[in-house]
């Protein structure tokens, strides 16, 4: 037992007190709240966590206890729920509550490291001046010293620094090692007492190095003069900190704006310094400080051979007024890089004269200084100096080009633009140049740039012709909008969108008067050309425009007009459009319907006006495939039984619609359901098999499941439908290299998978996914970067070569047997049939096994059988098979209860000596209980949890029932497991009964039986008391090796 | 104290350093390429030989004009096959010291786990390295700014791993926000996916192959458990901010950007989350965290927002996210930035940026303030979430203001010997 110190007692018996005062705290069964947070269920930890949390620190003792518990399950709970009532007592009257049972947790806490730093953290966020004497006792305990040092340091009181102060007074005669931990926690609170001064005088060098660490950081400007004294030491390392401990101390002051102060600190280490490094600072710092002739120091530096210390002085001198004319002469006669310092200053400093000096060094001979004026002209934009930058271009590398255009393109002004103008022109350019200077004229004003870019649009580059209409979509001009519409008229058919593109992006209320002008003179294709701009804008006023269009004599005009009218439907739109749809010109009708369809869709929810149209398209209108397939999606929407006779038909010949029209059959069959369910079945059936869209396909076979009916998505398509599946069992990248599991042909999935010390458990999953897509996230775990195994088993009656289509995400291996026929290492996401793979299978039962490699986000697999391109659907081990050939009875047909335990234990209601046909309920007392089919918990071990299955019911009896056929006849052994009660009968003979009140655990009974040839039955009838209920059986040979079964009455 | 670790070794780096420029600015310098190694090449030393350091190597070794001269982890078969990829004889060490240790390396890159990016960040800085390191940059408030303070006191050329900040669309998206293309901007949204839950795991002996106390450093001391180990790590508080900060560091970071709040932040913070039930991870699951700026722009960061970062204006909205930029109306993302709008910094390339600042000592597009700036709005969200308070910030104090206690939230203990140095 340690000894708790006594103010740790007085804090604690503070917290008593206070407890004592409180009602809630008397008779709050903690206990229970504890064993709550290890429950198996997830709800009731949280509910656990969140009322010790909600009674606050009355519940941080039950919760500190909880933390020694041997359930990580309740020791996570409790800490979680620690850290909530410490976060919210801190900064509230709770907090010195908190603060004392964490601190007697935290002086108890030796015994386990993580539970003393779990208390030192929460401690550290609530402890305040009262605990600072109980930490204070703790600074030399051999455990907690170092922690209850940091947590004096958090509560930032001037009684922690006294006692650390206090304790260093000792410990730097001492204890060397205990005295550097307390120097350093002094100066983290920014403290200098005696001390830590004194400390600089201690033999031992790392204790006064700890002081020239941690003095610098107290804002006292008479520590320069015992850390000055340093610099000379004998000791280099020592010399070196103290030099660099003026710096720091010059900071320091700077901060607290001890400014002069700072300044004669940094005087001293300019003094001092001993190398480049340190002169820059304490030069740096001097200056900064407003040091008396700090600027004639930094001229010096600009003339340096040192890089460092002229780009210091550069960088400082930016704050002293300087003239740029005198610098421009120092550049003159400057080379780099106090050259290129100088041209970085004039940019910072941007006056009107640094600028002119900038300008006349942009054609400067030497590429680094031109580059240096290009990066300080970007920061000062010179109209004169871009245009000559213009020139240049022709001569830069592409390097300082870019650095070039990028100054031009923040450089406003008509001569820049004149200048790139005139380079786009010349033909004497290099074209890229010119090339590049077109998308830099998309940047300039519309008024200068347009003229030069219908020039560029019309030239015989595609690349500048390309560069051009994209640098007038940038324009956005209005004044564009004419040329662009000839270019739309007769630039090549690729080209036209473009120009195209270009005018929609010029503001609309700048366009639109333009477009109407545009529309008075024009006619035919150009006509159509500006009303589709213009029914873009969906404005209401321009509907008398679109109708005078619509009746125009060109077709084409005339259906720009009709779908002008859509974009702005009023009052008889509708009969208006159905008028056109009878139109005797093909673009006007199709404009017609294509409108008509937009107004149906567009209502929201799409209604019985929407059904309409979408009827007399499909009976009356609709010509091509759009409008069909339109129309079909719409009627999916609505999903009435109405459409059933003008849609059902078309499943005999959907042509290109096929997927449409199951679409629209699913919503139909949703709607027939409700007053004929046997047709909506069949409409689902046929959707099954006509039906290739993912989404539709899914939608009816749940639909039909809610009926009740089986359905197998993916198995038609040859995919494997049943995987076995380890959770992640490495990284990526060690997946990639290695293989956790030994590569054979026989891989069995009761057997957990072992690596590197841990086991991964195989758990089956069933693919309900018509492309037959296995999402590992749900099967094996939502992790990033890790890879897993699948595994299969398909039994082919044949040995046959195939091709197996694979797709994953993202990268997998494949096996077949043992033999590796697969990988591809990438990363991508998934779709079906990514990859091929020749294998071979042999007759009998083949295992498919793939290491699927996850990247990050979704992760999957996929894996089908084909032969000569065609699903080839072999039958595939299912759970219940692996189960079986280990003799474990996989599922059993039970009734509920029939009884109760007491009744059944002499007595039964079913015969017990002839087969039981489970289609027939029993009758019990006029009642009628029907057998149910359940599957076990646990295929390993057969464990079937009859508490899940039937609930959790006590004093009660139920049957129990199975008919398998075993691998061979004969002397056999009955492996049983119970909870409670069982009786058994084998072939209609009672072979075992054991009364016991106790857990089911496989091997508990174990009964040597005869079994026969062909089908044996077995019964089992189990009594429940109270508590869990459960049962397990396996089939064992006479020298107690697994025997094969094969059960024979499952369910479909 | 742990073995292999000494105090007074501490004090002689950070006594000794070697100090750049110091106080507020770095080295403007053009240095000339005969400053680094031999060849002219740069010579690299790489912390942590995990995923993220791994894609570097990769990236790194394509280079002409660097050598990658030593690998670190505390994992010695990860030290060992990251420095395999480099050649036979790169030198590994488990202890990132002996590795600064070296006066030959120009520049480390860094890529532990984030409570470790604080310490071998600022040891880099005062051994003279220049730092690439990844995000999120802190664990706490605190540790940034002695971040920042070691950068400038050295005179490092300092980039975060943020390298969404390098790509196009992001930078476009951001200026478009920048100069008012989506109209008055009022909120931008931030999409960032939900936090994963562990199963149980029992403690269990530290492999041979690790040196789990140097793993753990300053964290509180733990048995060793896979699920905490390498890439688990962000899914706990005590070495990392979950999702809030794995990828609030990323769109938050372009959140700040797009608002122009580089070197600022915002001045109040509300949030709500879900955390795990069961398992070791403790990182939020859920999270919705609305920041408010000083100037009314709300910034929403949230697991069911759209994945990515949308700007939301009066006029429209640009959406952006890796390899995915939209906008409503369209037409916004066709705009071309005019010579008088803000242009942001156009990086070539995150890596190639980095490798070019540290010749020209400029600061690189995500210098340590950015990324330092970036993770403080994940970890405000945080505090708000974990606390279930508001928060009021003032960004330029870099204090919580509205209550006292909240400011132990900037910083957390370390563990002995472990101290930052401030």
């Amino acid at each position: 037992m340690r000894r708790v110190p006594t103010t740790v007692l007085m804090s604690a018996l503070l917290g008593l007190v206070l407890l004592a005062g409180s009602s809630a705290a008397q008779g709050y069964d903690f206990e229970s709240v504890i064993t709550d947070l290890g429950s198996t269920e997830a709800a009731v930890r949280q509910n656990a966590v969140d009322r010790l949390a909600g009674i606050g620190v009355l519940a941080l003792p039950a919760a500190l206890d909880a933390l020694q518990s041997a359930d990580p399950a309740v020791r996570q709970g409790a800490r979680i729920a620690i850290e909530r009532i410490t976060y919210d007592a801190a900064g509230t009257y709770h907090a010195p509550v908190a603060a004392s049972h964490l601190m007697a947790a935290f002086t108890e806490s030796g015994y386990e490291p993580w539970v003393r730093d779990l208390t030192m953290q929460m401690l550290s966020m609530v402890a305040g001046p009262g605990d600072v004497p109980a930490l204070a006792e703790l600074i030399d305990d051999r455990r907690l010293g170092e922690a209850a040092i940091y947590v004096l340091t958090r509560t930032g009181t001037e009684e922690a620094a006294e006692a650390l102060a206090g304790a260093l007074d000792e410990a730097l005669a001492e204890d060397p090692e205990k005295a550097v931990a307390l120097v350093d926690a002094l100066g983290r609170m920014h403290v200098a007492p005696r001390a830590s001064v004194r400390a600089l005088s201690s033999d031992e060098e790392a204790v006064v190095l700890a002081a020239l660490l941690a003095l610098p950081k107290a804002p006292d400007a008479d520590l320069a003069e015992p850390i000055g004294d340093l610099v000379d030491s004998s000791d280099e390392t020592v010399a070196e900190a103290a030099r660099n401990a003026l710096i720091e101390l010059g900071c320091t002051l700077m901060a607290a704006d001890q400014t002069g102060a700072a300044a004669g600190v940094f005087a001293q280490a300019l003094d001092a310094a001993a190398n480049v490094q340190e002169r820059c600072a304490a030069l740096a710092g001097y200056s900064q400080a407003g040091g008396e002739g700090a600027e004639d120091l930094l001229w010096e530096a600009m003339a340096s051979d040192e890089a460092s210390l002229v780009a210091l002085a550069s960088r400082q001198l930016v704050d002293y007024r300087l003239d740029a004319e005198e610098i421009a002469d120092r550049i003159n006669a400057a080379f780099s890089p106090e050259r290129e310092a100088l041209i970085w200053l004039l940019g910072e400093i941007g006056d009107r004269q640094a600028v002119v000096a900038l300008r006349e060094m942009a054609g400067h001979p030497d590429p680094m200084a031109r580059q240096a004026v290009y990066q300080a002209l970007k920061k000062n934009p010179d109209a004169r100096a871009a245009v000559d930058i213009v020139a240049n271009l022709v001569s830069d590398d592409p390097t300082i080009r870019a650095d070039g255009i990028a100054v031009i393109n923040r450089t406003p002004g008509a001569s820049v633009t004149e200048a790139i103008a005139d380079t786009v022109r010349d033909p004497g350019v290099a074209v890229e140049v010119r090339t590049e200077l077109v998308d830099a004229l998309g940047h300039r004003d519309p008024d200068d740039a347009l003229s030069p870019l219908m020039w560029a649009a019309k030239t015989d580059d595609a690349d500048m012709r390309t560069a051009a209409l994209n640098a007038l979509a940038a324009l956005r001009a209005p004044e564009g909008i004419g040329g662009l519409l000839e270019l739309a008229l007769t630039l090549p058919e690729e080209e036209r969108p473009l120009a195209i593109a270009a005018i929609a992006t010029v503001p609309r209320e700048d366009a639109r008067p333009v477009l109407l002008d545009l529309l008075k003179d024009a006619t035919g294709s150009k006509a159509a050309a500006v009303l589709d701009v213009l029914a873009e804008y969906g404005d209401p006023k321009l509907r008398g425009v679109f109708a005078a269009a619509a009746k125009a004599s060109d077709p084409e005009e005339a259906a720009a007009g009709v779908a002008g009218l859509v974009s702005v439907p009023g009052p008889g739109i509708m009969a208006v459009l159905t008028g056109y749809a009878a139109d005797e010109r093909e673009p006007v009708r199709t404009a017609a319907k294509q409108g008509l369809l937009t107004l149906a869709e567009s209502r929201d929810p799409q209604d019985q006006v929407s059904l309409g149209i979408y009827h007399q398209l499909l009976t009356h209108q609709a010509s091509g495939i759009d409008e069909v397939k339109r129309a079909l999606r719409g009627i999916a929407q609505v999903g009435s039984a109405e459409s059933l006779d003008l849609v059902e038909p078309m499943l005999d010949d959907p042509g290109e619609a096929g997927n449409e029209v199951a679409a629209a059959m699913v919503a139909i069959a949703g709607d027939v359901a409700l007053t004929d369910r046997d047709r909506a079945i069949r409409i689902y059936e046929r959707i099954l098999e006509l039906s290739q869209d993912r989404a539709t396909l899914t939608a009816a076979a749940d639909a039909l499941r809610t009926y009740g009916l089986s359905v197998n998505l993916a198995g038609p398509g040859g995919f494997v439908t049943g995987w076995w599946v380890t959770p992640p069992i490495a990284e990526r990248a060690v997946m990639r290299e290695e293989n956790p599991l030994e590569i054979s042909s026989a891989i069995d999935p009761m057997v957990p998978v072992s690596y590197d010390g841990e086991v991964y458990p195989w758990t089956f999953h069933h693919v309900d996914d018509p492309l037959g897509l296995l999402n590992l996230e749900q099967a094996s775990a939502r992790q990033d970067n890790v890879g897993c195994y699948a595994l299969a088993t398909v039994v082919s009656d044949q040995d046959r070569d195939i091709q197996l289509k694979i797709g994953s995400d993202d990268g997998i291996v494949v096996w077949v047997n043992g033999e590796k026929v697969h990988e591809v290492f990438v990363d991508r996401g998934w779709s079906v049939d990514q990859d091929v793979a020749d294998a071979t299978l042999t007759k009998g039962p083949n295992q498919i096994l793939c290491k699927v490699l996850q990247g990050a986000a979704q992760w999957s697999v996929s894996v089908r059988l084909t032969k000569d391109g065609e699903p080839l659907v072999l039958p595939q081990t299912q759970p219940v098979d692996v189960a079986a050939s280990r003799g474990v009875v996989s599922a059993w047909w039970v009734t509920d209860k029939v009884g109760t335990q007491d009744e059944l234990r002499d007595d039964d209601v079913i015969d017990t000596s002839a087969p039981i046909d489970t289609s027939e309920p029993v009758s019990v007392d006029g009642e009628t209980v029907p057998w149910q089919y359940v599957q076990v918990d646990n295929l390993e071990t057969g464990y079937l949890n009859l508490r899940r299955a039937l609930g959790d019911q006590e004093h009660l009896g139920i049957y129990g029932y199975v008919e398998f056929v075993p691998a061979q006849a004969g002397e056999a052994i009955l492996s049983l497991g119970s909870d409670d009660d069982i009786y058994v009968w084998l072939n209609g003979d009672l072979v075992h009964r054991n009364n016991a009140a106790r857990a089911a655990n496989p091997g508990d009974d174990k009964v040597d039986v005869d079994l026969r040839d062909g089908i044996n039955t077995l019964l089992v009838k189990v009594l429940q008391g109270n508590g869990d209920w459960g049962l397990v059986a396996q089939v064992l040979d006479a020298d107690g090796n697994p025997l094969p079964i094969e059960l024979q009455n499952l369910a479909e | 104290m742990p073995k292999g670790i000494n105090r007074r070794d501490f004090l002689k780096r950070s006594a000794t350093g070697a100090l750049g420029a110091g106080l507020a600015f770095s080295l403007p310098a053009i240095v000339p390429q005969r400053a680094f190694g031999a060849s002219d090449r740069i010579r690299v030393g790489i912390i942590g030989a995990g995923g993220m350091n791994n894609a570097h190597v990769g990236w790194l070794l394509g280079r002409q004009d660097v050598e990658i001269v030593g690998v670190c982890d505390v994992d010695s078969e990860r030290a060992q096959q990251t420095a395999a990829r480099v050649s036979e004889d790169t030198p590994t060490y488990g202890d990132f010291r002996a590795l600064l240790d070296r006066d030959d390396i120009d520049a480390v890159w860094i890529a532990t786990p984030d409570h470790w990016h604080a310490l071998t960040s600022i040891y880099a800085c005062q051994a003279g390295k220049d730092v690439y390191c990844e995000k999120p940059l802190t664990l706490t408030i605190d540790e940034g700014k002695a971040m920042v303070k070691a950068a400038r006191r050295y005179g490092r050329v300092f980039q975060t791993g943020s390298q969404q900040r390098s790509d196009w669309n992001f930078r476009y998206a951001c200026e478009l926000a920048r100069n008012g293309y989506v109209g008055r901007l009022h909120t931008i949204h931030v999409g960032i996916g939900g936090g994963p839950t562990s199963t149980w795991q029992p403690d269990e002996p530290v492999p041979d192959n690790l040196d789990w106390d140097m793993w753990l450093g300053p964290a509180p001391e733990v048995p060793y458990n896979v699920q905490r180990c390498h890439y688990n790590f962000r899914w706990f508080y005590d070495y990392s901010g979950g999702k809030m900060t794995d990828w609030g560091a990323h769109h938050n970071d372009i959140g700040q950007w797009g608002h122009g709040m580089d070197g600022n932040g915002p001045v109040k913070i509300e949030g709500t989350g879900t955390f795990p039930t069961s398992g070791l991870y403790n990182t939020a699951v859920n999270f919705r965290v609305e920041y408010t700026y000083a100037d009314g722009i709300k910034m929403i960061c949230s697991d069911a927002n759209r994945h990515g970062v949308v700007f939301e204006g009066t006029d429209g909205e640009v959406h952006v996210d890796r390899g995915f930029l939209e906008s409503d109306p369209p037409e916004i993302i066709k705009t071309a930035l005019k010579p008088d709008d803000v242009h942001l910094y156009e990086s070539p390339g995150h890596h190639d940026d980095f490798l070019e600042c540290m010749r020209t000592r400029e600061r690189p597009i995500c210098d340590v303030e950015v990324g330092h700036r970036s993770v403080t709005v994940c970890h405000l969200g945080n505090i708000a979430i974990r606390t279930g308070k508001t928060v009021e910030w003032d960004p330029v104090a870099e204090r919580i203001t509205n209550d006292e206690s909240l400011n132990r939230w900037l910083s957390r203990p370390y563990r002995a010997p472990w101290v930052l140095p401030t």
